[in-house]
Formats: C-alpha cells, sequence, structure tokens
C-alpha cells in the first residue's frame, strides 16, 4: 500500500514538472486576452514546508472586487478593474481592445485544505495562504 | 553617424548624433522589480533627453521596438549636456552582460565620462511593509566611495550582485574606473515605481539633479499594467543568471 502511494506520488510530481516545462514552453504565449478582456497577472508562488504563499500584483483593482476559488490542488483569480483600460492600437493585433479585469488559475504543487486558507490585499497585491493538507506527522526520538 | 571604439563584430555602441562633453552616465537595465529600467524611462521623459544612440550586437534576441511607427533598437541611449541614460526594452542575456560592460567601459573611456552610476534594485521579502524604500551604493573606488559619502548614501556592507550592475562594477574595478551602483529595495519579480522613485530622490542629491517623482508615483498602477510582460521575461532572465545568489551570504570572512 505505502509502495503504491509512493508511485502515485512520483508519477504526480513528475505530472507536475511536465505541466512546468509545457508552461515554460508556452511562454511565450500573450499575458492578455483581448477576447474576453482579461490581462492574465504577475503572479508568485512559494512553497512551504506547512503551506503556499501565492502574491498576485494587481494595479487598478481594490479589494472588494477580487474573487478567489480554491480547490485543494488550484487557485483561480478573477479581479476586476476599477474601470476598463482602452487602448486604440493594442500590441500586435493592432485594433482598439478594452480591459476589464485580470484572471488566473494558478496549479498548486501540493495539496491544500481550501477551507483553511486566507487572503489579504495590500497596496494592490493579492497574498493568499493557503495551508498544505497534512500528510507528515512529528514522531518523536526515544 | 559615428561609432564607438567598441570591438567590432560582437558588441557595439552606435552613437547617431555628435556627442561631446559627457560627464555621466546613469545605466538603467531591466531587472529585479525593473527598477532600472522605470528610473531611466522617467529621467529621460522629465529631462527630455535625446535618442543619441544603440547597441548593436549579434548576441542579442532578434528584437526591433516600434514606437509611434518607428522601429527602434531595444537598448539605446539617450543624452543631453553632460548626461548619458543607457536603458534597454528588453532583459539583457546573461551570456551577453560581459561584453557589454566590457563596450560600456571602452565607450565612456573614448567619451571622458567622470562617473558610471549603475541603478538597479536589491530585493527584500517585506517590501509590503515599507513605504519609502531605502537605497544603498557600492563604489569601485576610492573616490567613488567618497561621492557616496559625501551624499550620505548608505553603503551595502555584505552581499553578492548578480546581473548587469554586477558586470559594469566587475570591469569598472578591474580598469579602475569611478563607478557606482545605487541599490534600492525593492519587489524582486514585480515592477517597483516606488523603488524606482527613492533611486530618483538620491540621484537628484548625488547629480544635483531636480527630477520630481510625483508624477512616477501617479503612475505607478499604470506603470505596474504596461510592464508585466517584460518583468516576466526579465524574471526568467533572472533565474538563468542565478539571481537568487544575491539572497545568500557571502561564505568568507574578509
Amino acid at each position: 500500500m505505502w509502495r503504491r502511494r509512493r508511485i502515485i506520488d512520483e508519477i504526480e510530481a513528475l505530472e507536475r514538472e511536465i505541466d512546468r516545462m509545457f508552461e515554460e514552453f508556452l511562454y511565450g504565449k500573450p499575458m492578455w486576452d483581448p477576447a474576453v478582456g482579461c490581462f492574465e497577472p504577475l503572479t508568485h508562488m512559494e512553497e512551504l514546508e506547512d503551506k503556499i504563499i501565492v502574491t498576485v500584483d494587481l494595479p487598478y483593482v481594490r479589494r472588494e472586487d477580487i474573487i478567489l476559488d480554491v480547490t485543494p490542488d488550484s487557485l483561480r483569480i478573477e479581479a476586476r478593474m476599477e474601470r476598463p483600460i482602452r487602448y486604440e492600437r493594442w500590441g500586435t493585433v493592432q485594433r482598439r481592445c478594452e480591459f476589464k479585469g485580470f484572471k488566473k488559475e494558478v496549479k498548486l504543487p501540493s495539496e491544500v485544505v481550501p477551507e483553511a486558507s486566507k487572503a489579504k490585499f495590500k497596496h494592490g497585491y493579492l497574498i493568499v495562504e493557503l495551508p498544505k493538507k497534512a500528510t507528515r506527522h512529528k514522531i518523536e526520538v526515544e | 553617424m559615428s561609432e564607438s571604439v567598441g570591438r567590432g563584430d560582437e558588441l557595439r555602441i552606435v552613437e547617431v548624433k555628435p556627442l561631446s562633453g559627457l560627464r555621466t552616465c546613469i545605466i538603467g537595465l531591466p531587472d529585479v522589480g525593473l527598477v532600472g529600467l522605470i528610473t531611466a524611462n522617467h529621467l529621460v521623459n522629465s529631462l527630455g533627453l535625446d535618442e543619441a544612440g544603440y547597441l548593436e550586437s549579434k548576441l542579442l534576441p532578434p528584437v526591433i521596438v516600434v514606437h509611434n511607427g518607428e522601429p527602434k533598437p531595444p537598448v539605446r541611449f539617450f543624452a543631453q549636456g553632460g548626461l548619458a541614460i543607457l536603458t534597454s526594452e528588453i532583459p539583457i542575456p546573461a551570456s551577453v552582460l560581459s561584453l557589454l560592460a566590457d563596450e560600456v567601459l571602452n565607450w565612456a573611456s573614448a567619451k571622458g565620462f567622470e562617473l558610471l552610476v549603475s541603478v538597479s534594485g536589491i530585493a527584500v521579502p517585506n517590501r509590503l511593509e515599507i513605504d519609502t524604500p531605502e537605497v544603498y551604493g557600492v563604489a569601485s573606488t576610492e573616490k567613488a566611495r567618497r561621492i557616496l559619502e559625501d551624499s550620505k548614501i548608505p553603503l551595502l556592507e555584505e552581499g553578492f550582485m548578480v546581473g548587469p550592475h554586477a558586470a559594469i562594477l566587475g570591469e569598472s574595478l578591474k580598469r579602475k574606473v569611478d563607478s557606482i551602483i545605487l541599490l534600492a529595495q525593492s519587489h524582486y519579480q514585480y515592477p517597483d515605481p516606488g523603488a524606482a522613485a527613492s533611486i530618483i530622490n538620491i540621484l537628484n542629491r548625488l547629480l544635483s539633479l531636480n527630477v520630481e517623482v510625483k508624477t512616477l508615483l501617479e503612475q505607478a498602477e499604470e506603470i505596474r499594467l504596461k510592464t508585466r510582460e517584460i518583468m516576466q521575461r526579465t524574471y526568467k532572465a533572472m533565474q538563468r543568471m542565478q539571481k537568487m545568489q544575491e539572497q545568500e551570504l557571502p561564505p568568507m570572512y574578509v
């Protein structure tokens, strides 16, 4: 049973690494989508022993306009900007574009407890703390 | 069009207008928190510096930027009076940094610059708790160190430096050229106009400039929005040059 669990863990780790490499490969993709009028925000993830901390840069956003959706293995961020940002000739598409907010789904590297997650918003930066599902326990040394 | 005394094929600075009487060169390239880039942009716009040249190299990515319908190389410099500013709209690949430093120092020597000032950020984990980032200095010579002390800029006492400013400082040390690095406390992977404002306040004192930072701070959200993509690219470039080493302590007790 333990061995099977370990193999599954290793396969999942490999899957995450492949996802990461794939994202790296796709890194050239634009950080905006004119079809839905959304930017992709800059995001940083830090994995600690007991939790995962995700920070997100959200200019032009107010705290009350942020929607967070957490599952055990993902965090979805949607945030409306206080006013739409219009560009008369946007980038390579060279046409008028309007952006209303930010959207991003972050795949988490370990399972977390969604109900115990916390978020705060300061100076336009969102900080989400996601406690990891406990899979370790301390043992005493005799 | 005149050209610098560079090494030719690999990388060279090309001047597009005659330049003379230059004394100080500020170098602000994409790095931690884009502090150098944001600082350079604000200085160029506020002081109304003219475009004076660009960096040409087959080692740089094949990128041309278009501004108001006009194609331009991404690494350019601007000048007016005794001041020149070198900046870039793309991160400089790690493999090109030593050649870049070499050419900047060749050019600085040919033009008779008295002082080089590289500006950048130094990542601090508690940046969100800091209202006005501190600025630290590093100098290549005794004379440059005195310039920092006279302007009451605290010295960076311990640490590693990695990136464009480290390459420029290394080459300055080798050639005994007066060179200063100014590092503002900054976000690591988010554009940081507040850190750039701190650098500009120090430059005002150091170089007797009179550049206001109010508009820069008012435009902070717009800058953060517009520079997301170059920040992302710069972040990848920093990872490749092992930038995280800056967060470590040097091992030697000297």
